[in-house]
């Protein structure tokens, strides 16, 4: 699926992910893996509240870093599918 | 904390309350900080040092220390209940021990090993007036402020949180709700006290939580979003699970927002 196609999904972390902050990153721990977020994952990770579709995450996301919005979307999906992959985030379609 | 009972060490000897010699002695407790009633009791701290008190109306509370029992004596004076605790300074000492930034170190979880006796205990150092060894008291709150006091409790909070997340979150998925509930009442109770103790506000009982958040005022949650589910103004007895997930988005908050210190 491309991310274009990905932009609508809603990204919701696992209900019993694990998160402490340190140094301004944040470790956030599933059962199996974990990973340290900063930067522009971290703010991408801020912005996940159960509501927003990748599209609005890519579009703040935009105007934060000043990046075409198309752009700032693909960068965003591309991000959260790395922790979809390892079982931190599910997607919910929009639609759901 | 005008409140405050006047109470000298003539009275604690007119009682039979003060031993021959001491280090401290010293109030503390819901009374000093002003949040007492008529109801409230008083609450004494006696520092002692080799000799543990004991007489035939003492009270000894088994403690996670040595000596492991703590010699407690309750009385009503004037229709107000005093409690008075007796601690060794030993044992005063081992209670510091379990907040170094050595023990935080250790992997452990911190904090884990304190017990509430102990908690309340060090919560009560913070804002204790003392009657007589005020020297006593200003060294031992020192070494409670550059210790890992606070560290330690905010991670302790949070790890037992996160414990009964997954307890809620299991309770859940296998359907039961109402377990899942009160698990997730659990997780909210330690997050806010990582909160309110990311901010020096310690102390572990429940009923003066609200009042604790309204002097830490944490800019990270506001009390009313606190307090909404503090008092579960939102749990639909049809749909308890969507405020089981709530409190689990507040818990992470929560994480995401308090910082985990190390030692300076």
């Amino acid at each position: 699926m491309s991310h274009q196609a990905l932009a609508n999904s809603v990204p919701v972390p696992r209900l019993d992910v694990r998160i402490r902050k340190s140094r301004g990153k944040l470790t956030v721990a599933g059962p199996e893996h974990v990973f340290e977020l900063e930067g522009v994952i971290l703010d991408i990770w801020k912005m996940i509240d159960g509501s927003r579709t990748i599209r609005d995450i890519g579009a703040l996301i935009s105007e934060e870093y000043d990046v075409p919005v198309g752009e700032a979307v693909d960068d965003t999906a591309e991000a959260l599918m790395e922790l979809v992959e390892h079982g931190l985030l599910t997607l919910r379609s929009d639609d759901e | 904390m005008n409140d405050t009972p006047l109470i000298t060490l003539e009275d604690l000897r007119t009682h039979g309350l003060l031993p021959d010699t001491y280090k401290a002695v010293y109030l503390s407790g819901s009374r000093v900080r002003g949040w007492g009633n008529a109801a409230s009791n008083l609450n004494i701290y006696v520092i002692t040092g080799d000799e543990q008190w004991q007489r035939p109306t003492t009270n000894p509370h088994p403690i996670a220390l040595r000596p492991d029992t703590l010699s407690v004596e309750i009385l009503t004076v004037d229709g107000c209940r005093w409690d008075v605790e007796y601690w060794m300074d030993a044992q005063v000492d081992q209670v510091l021990s379990k907040v170094t930034w050595d023990e935080y170190e250790t992997g452990q979880i911190a904090g884990g090993r304190l017990t509430s006796y102990e908690i309340d205990f060090l919560e009560r150092l913070t804002y204790a007036r003392a009657i007589t060894g005020e020297e006593w008291l200003t060294g031992r709150v020192a070494d409670l402020r550059t210790s890992a006091y606070r560290a330690s409790l905010v991670a302790r909070g949070l790890n037992f949180a996160d414990v009964a997340v997954e307890d809620a979150v299991g309770q859940m998925e296998s359907g039961d709700i109402e377990s899942a509930v009160l698990s997730a009442r659990i997780a909210f109770g330690f997050s806010v006290d990582a909160l309110l103790a990311s901010h020096d506000e310690f102390g572990g009982s429940p009923k003066w939580r609200a009042r604790r958040y309204r002097i830490a005022a944490p800019p990270e949650v506001s009390f009313d979003e606190y307090w909404a589910l503090e008092s579960m103004q939102s749990l639909d007895p049809a749909a308890p699970g969507k405020w089981v997930e709530e409190v689990v988005m507040f818990c992470r908050k929560v994480a995401s927002e308090v910082e985990i210190e190390e030692r300076p």
